[in-house]
């Protein structure tokens, strides 16, 4: 930004120099108009028309850009606050996530528990019919196998 | 060099450009961090369980698929999250970053 340096100085501060400036060099431009005319300070009309000059047009500046700044400031705790909303919700979400998938897990795993036992209390009954032999363990783990 | 009409003209529009530089647009300095993943979804998945090689009964096979189906279903689990936290972090940050 052209003015990063204004972001340093209170807002109450910037307003009350850029009105000065303003004010001041309005005053110095029109009392060298006036010294012109007046004896014995006129030979100070030209430095003070000058002065006064570059200080208006200065103010003039500052008063410009001080509008922009704030808008620019007011931007800024806009978007902060955003940022910081949407932080905490963030957060949030990532609460409520973990915490399903650690009752999930829990289910999960309880009903693997709960398979295995029966497939060990009906053991007998399943193993009865049916033998497994290596080439059938062999074809059942090519499922798995990552190529 | 310049004739007096040409040095006004100068002089008015450099007053003019620097004037004009005190309303140049600006852009916000204020970032959003990347957001964290939760620590579940981020875990190396677990491998499947290969039938063991002494395995002789059909109890086994049985078994085997029971464990690795508990293991789908936790990792079908953590992608519906994964899916999940990119849709909502997703959301916010266009929310945020919409003007």
């Amino acid at each position: 930004m052209s003015l990063w340096f204004l972001q340093l100085i209170p807002t109450s501060w910037l307003e009350f120099a850029a009105l000065m400036i303003l004010i001041v060099g309005a005053v110095m431009f029109f009392a060298g108009q006036i010294f012109k005319f007046v004896p014995f300070v006129k030979q100070y009309n030209f430095p003070l028309r000058l002065i006064g000059g570059i200080l208006l047009l200065a103010g003039a500046y500052f008063n410009g850009g001080l509008g922009v700044e704030m808008e620019y400031r007011a931007r800024i705790q806009e978007m902060q606050k955003k940022v910081e909303l949407a932080e905490q919700k963030s957060l949030e979400a990532n609460r409520q996530i973990e915490k399903v998938i650690e009752q999930q897990t829990v289910v999960i795993k309880q009903d693997t528990e709960e398979t295995l036992a029966e497939i060990e209390r009906l053991k007998a009954e399943i193993n009865a019919n049916c033998e497994l032999t290596p080439e059938m363990i062999i074809m059942y783990n090519k499922g798995m196998e990552v190529k | 060099m310049f004739e007096k009409q040409e040095w006004l003209t100068i002089i008015v529009v450099l007053i003019l450009v620097v004037v004009l530089t005190g309303c140049a647009s600006t852009t916000v300095p204020v970032t959003m961090n990347f957001p964290q993943a939760p620590e579940p979804i981020l875990l190396e998945p677990e491998k499947l369980e290969p039938l063991p090689e002494d395995a002789n009964e059909m109890s086994d096979l049985l078994e085997n698929s029971t464990v690795n189906y508990g293991k789908y279903r936790e990792l079908q689990l953590k992608y519906q999250q994964w899916q999940r936290w990119y849709e909502t972090n997703r959301r916010l940050h266009k929310e945020t970053t919409s003007e």
